[in-house]
């Protein structure tokens, strides 16, 4: 697992798009834009479901420590009209993400960016718009 | 020659047969990519607040917003919360089927009047009538536990709302919504902005909200808007200075 402290710059304004895609709960309540995380480690579980997905992980430590993880993603039915699905993932292989992490400091993340294990890019995170990846047909 | 003619003539008959009946209404049928809106009232602030009206919107950082609990959205904000919407309309009412949160509306038509006897509502109580190709719809008897959007502008429940729904081409419809709530506004206000057609393979998803709603389950939800605005006085009627 690693973490990065810094905040990106324009994140507030990150934070309000994500906040209004996500159109359900309010991120900057939920979330602190100031605890950027990024986590790489298996997928174990999609939940592919309403209002959010969902996806868990074991995040690997430096020491190569696995440590489970869940990270919130975008409403799944924008999502599906993209291209997406559950299988965009395979369970047991790595993921990346990258998001920020709950204010209660359980392992909860709302995720910006999904990676695969091949460095593709894939769904479009809470922050749908014109960055967002699309699907390879 | 004659079969010609005979031809012409059949194929005459034949397009009278199938056009279209000449309405007086419009047609509002069709999948709408209905998006969200998150400040429905930016076009019309300042807002006229009443000192009640205010203290209610100032009060939004002491509540979640009722949707991230699944409390349906309620007139209006069921038309500015995202996800598509279906409209089907018949002759003597329209039908608007949300995907957001599995609302429907029926509406109808036939000239009856709002209900004298039942309790107050979410969706409330809607009666509509064509004005031309306009589809205006009246709704009253609604709660004041619903907001108005992400942005936490909020409502009373003496709210009284007029839609206008109007298609102003194949792809696009019109929409407008005036605000009448003499508790929280001194005077009503009225916003609008245009919904385009959903592309062709569209049709509505579910859209279970308490299906895996885990931000409320796991207890991550807090108080606040949506949008996560603060309450720095751009939305807000300043009050006159004290008099000395």
């Amino acid at each position: 697992m690693r973490t990065h402290g810094k905040t990106a710059a324009g994140a507030v304004a990150v934070l309000l798009s994500m906040a209004a895609l996500g159109a359900h709960h309010s991120f900057v309540a939920e979330f602190d834009g100031e605890k950027p995380i990024t986590l790489t480690g298996p997928v174990t579980k999609v939940e592919w479901r309403n209002p959010h997905i969902w996806v868990y992980l074991d995040a690997r430590g430096p020491d190569g420590k696995l440590t489970p993880w869940q990270c919130e993603g975008g409403a799944p039915n924008a999502l599906t009209r993209q291209g997406w699905s559950r299988s965009t993932f395979t369970l047991g292989q790595d993921i990346t993400v990258q998001g920020w992490r709950a204010k209660d400091g359980s392992n909860t993340c709302n995720a910006r960016t999904w990676r695969l294990a091949n460095g593709q890019q894939v769904l479009a995170g809470s922050s749908a718009g014109a960055d967002a990846p699309q699907p390879a047909k | 020659m004659h079969a010609r003619l005979r031809l012409s003539t059949m194929t005459i008959v034949v397009c009278l047969a199938a056009a279209p009946p000449a309405l007086a209404q419009g047609d509002l049928s069709g999948v709408w990519n209905k998006r969200l809106v998150v400040n429905t009232a930016a076009a019309a602030e300042p807002l006229p607040f009443t000192p009640e009206g205010l203290k209610a919107f100032n009060d939004v950082w002491n509540h979640i917003d009722p949707t991230s609990r699944c409390i349906l959205p309620g007139v209006p904000r069921v038309n500015t919360s995202p996800y598509p919407m279906q409209i089907i309309q018949l002759p003597d009412k329209v039908v608007f089927l949300y995907e957001y949160m599995h609302n429907f509306r029926v509406i109808y038509t036939d000239g009856r009047r709002h209900r004298p006897d039942w309790e107050p509502s979410l969706l409330g109580d809607s009666i509509g009538r064509w004005d031309g190709d306009t589809l205006v719809i009246d709704t009253v008897n609604l709660t004041d536990r619903t907001w108005l959007d992400d942005h936490g502008n909020r409502h009373s429940d003496a709210l009284h709302v007029t839609e206008r729904w109007r298609r102003n081409s194949p792809t696009e419809l019109s929409y407008e919504e005036t605000i009448d709530d003499p508790k929280f506004y001194s005077k009503p206000w009225t916003v609008k902005w245009t919904i385009p057609l959903a592309p062709k393979d569209w049709v509505i998803m579910e859209y279970a909200c308490t299906d895996n709603n885990k931000d409320l389950y796991d207890g991550h939800l807090q108080n606040g808007p949506l949008d996560g605005s603060g309450r720095n006085g751009t939305a807000i009627a300043v009050p006159p200075p004290p008099r000395k």
